[in-house]
């Protein structure tokens, strides 16, 4: 259950389940199975090219289909439909089966459940840094490999542990998943009226005759963040009394209003920033010359040693702004920099999921077609070798600088909305967004600026 | 225990079609991949060409060899033991539970009626 987090209002929009379509889709017994299904067998192929396919991603469709199309989409779905890739996960589904056929169903330890997030954090750092260093993503062997790793964490998570184990408390995407749904447009909540008077026993939570428990170890009745609901909508299915809503919210609401704060989700959001950072910056020419510095820094040719110092400090210096901010609003409002750090750091997400966007737009629009011509090539058809664009350069860039825009606005609003929010100091609240909005604006002037730099090679 | 044989077998299979599979496709025969220059990215480049990258092979460079048999049969090793080692320990904590719901239910019993001829003077 969520202990932590923000909180937001009663949801206010309209009552999606209200709808026919919506609602028959939440109450069928195929949903989320049915899709989960399909994904299964995409993954499946995809595993299959990987390993056994060709060597070169430019010729392999499990490259293309994992790095190319499901990696750029990933984010936009997180934004529209918050977790719902997680429930219709290859891997949600093989912790089930495996659990349905041998699942001992421990109980998960305190400390995963304490220090879990932490060890989301230090797995997407890790990931991130060996992609780069191994070249994963331009390595279906490597990519294969890492799928077996992941496949196999899951395989143990299911085999021992309760519900979904690996997807709440370990799985690196299902973290930045949890981060980037926290700004995301759907919210799901319950009528907190119709559950006090429920005697169904947590229905919605143990599970029913109607469907199984929550997966994710969300209680709908007290459930006040979408970070961790993956929408599989079995709480709808169990409810006796329809009182699950599913509504409609402004984008980054969520984040507007935050009761307790986590460190280690500040953290991450800073931390993506600065991988967003770092992995556009080797993509630029002005990354030979850096890397050449910090060589003779270093006095070694090591790529591992040198990229790891590089990627550090790409991580190190959004956080030690933000560190610095939260000092400098101390100053005015007498709050820890602790405190500051761990409730601003929300402010970042909404320029976290733009920037990301924006990084992830161009493998989407300058290599999109890629995927039909290696799709074609795998069933024998050999003469599509055109330019894999969707769309010409002008075009992805403006779209990169107005996701920009939007993301720090989203931003910068966000951290107007902390600092009037219920947790704030009433100690100088005005002069208190001055740090950070200044840091937003760095950060974003930052990110558009790397974006207009001339492009060497990408990641 | 029989379905721990049975699953441990079916994951052994998996290994050995795995190991064959990969036996049968020549250990890798693709194109050596720089990995920080993936997908037909040229080093220094004009950065108008990244919008409209020429799909096609790329340079052609010697095989590479990939320990697959090596992965995949210890991939399907490792979770066979993940597999075996839960359904022993289901087993077990079902042995346990099923005597301990016995003990609960022998304290609930009531106690038989007294044999004649042995009630308490």
């Amino acid at each position: 259950m969520s202990a932590a987090g923000p909180a937001g209002p009663e949801p206010s929009g309209r009552n999606l389940l209200e709808y026919r379509a919506v609602a028959a889709v939440a109450h069928s017994r195929l949903y989320p199975g049915l899709l989960q299904w399909v994904t299964v067998l995409v993954f499946a192929l995809i595993l299959y090219q990987l390993m056994l396919g060709p060597d070169s991603a430019h010729d392999n469709l499990g490259t293309a289909l994992t790095w190319v199309v499901w990696w750029p989409l990933l984010p936009i779905a997180f934004l529209l439909l918050g977790r719902f890739w997680c429930a219709v996960c290859p891997f949600g589904l093989v912790s089930d089966v495996v659990q349905r056929a041998v699942g001992v169903q421990r109980a998960v330890p305190r400390w995963l459940k304490r220090y879990g997030i932490w060890i989301i954090d230090a797995c997407f750092i890790l990931i991130t840094w060996a992609d780069h260093v191994f070249g994963i993503v331009g390595s279906p062997w490597g990519s294969g490999v890492l799928l077996l790793m992941t496949t196999t964490a899951v395989v143990a998570s299911g085999a021992f542990l309760q519900r979904r184990a690996f997807c709440r408390y370990v799985c690196f995407l299902g973290g930045v998943a949890g981060n980037y749904a926290r700004a995301g447009m759907l919210a799901l909540r319950a009528k907190p009226e119709v559950c006090a008077t429920c005697t169904s026993r947590a229905a919605c939570f143990n599970g029913g005759t109607a469907a199984p428990a929550c997966p994710m170890f969300e209680f709908p009745r007290t459930i006040d963040s979408n970070a961790n609901c993956n929408l599989c909508a079995h709480c709808i299915k169990n409810c006796p009394h329809d009182a699950i809503t599913l509504t409609l919210r402004a984008p980054t609401k969520e984040l507007w209003f935050i009761r307790r704060p986590r460190l280690a989700e500040s953290f991450l959001a800073v931390a993506i920033m600065g991988i967003v950072l770092i992995q556009n910056l080797t993509m630029l020419d002005v990354w030979g010359g850096m890397l050449a510095r910090i060589e003779a820094a270093t006095g070694t040719t090591s790529y591992a040693v040198n990229y790891g110092v590089g990627f550090a400090v790409a991580i190190s210096v959004p956080a030690l702004l933000l560190l610095g901010a939260a000092r400098v609003a101390g100053r005015w409002n007498g709050e820890s920099a602790r405190n500051g750090f761990a409730r601003f750091g929300y402010a970042l997400i909404p320029l976290d999921v733009a920037a990301h966007l924006a990084h992830n737009l161009f493998h989407l629009l300058a290599e999109g077609k890629s995927v039909a011509y290696t799709a074609a090539a795998l069933v024998g058809h050999d003469g599509a070798h055109g330019s894999a664009a969707l769309a010409g350069l002008g075009t992805i860039r403006a779209l990169q600088f107005t996701l920009l825009a939007l993301g720090l606005a989203g931003s910068l609003y966000t951290a107007y909305r902390i600092q009037r929010g219920g947790a704030a100091p009433r100690r100088g609240r005005r002069a208190t967004l001055v740090p950070y909005a200044a840091l937003l604006v760095g950060l974003g002037i930052l990110n558009a600026w790397l974006f207009m730099l001339p492009m060497a090679m990408r990641t | 225990v029989k379905r721990a044989s049975t699953t441990l077998a079916a994951c052994l299979a998996v290994a050995a079609l795995a190991a064959a599979g990969a036996a049968a496709h020549g250990g890798g025969s693709g194109e050596r991949q720089d990995p920080f220059t993936p997908r037909g990215h040229d080093h220094g480049a004009p950065a108008d060409e990244h919008a409209g990258h020429v799909h096609g092979p790329g340079p052609s460079a010697e095989p590479v060899e990939r320990p697959r048999a090596a992965v995949l049969g210890a991939f399907a090793g490792l979770n066979a033991a993940i597999v075996l080692g839960a359904a022993v320990l289901r087993r077990r904590d079902a042995a346990r539970r099923a005597l301990v719901a016995a003990r609960v239910e022998s304290r609930r019993r009531p106690l038989p009626p007294p044999l004649p001829g042995s009630e308490p003077r």
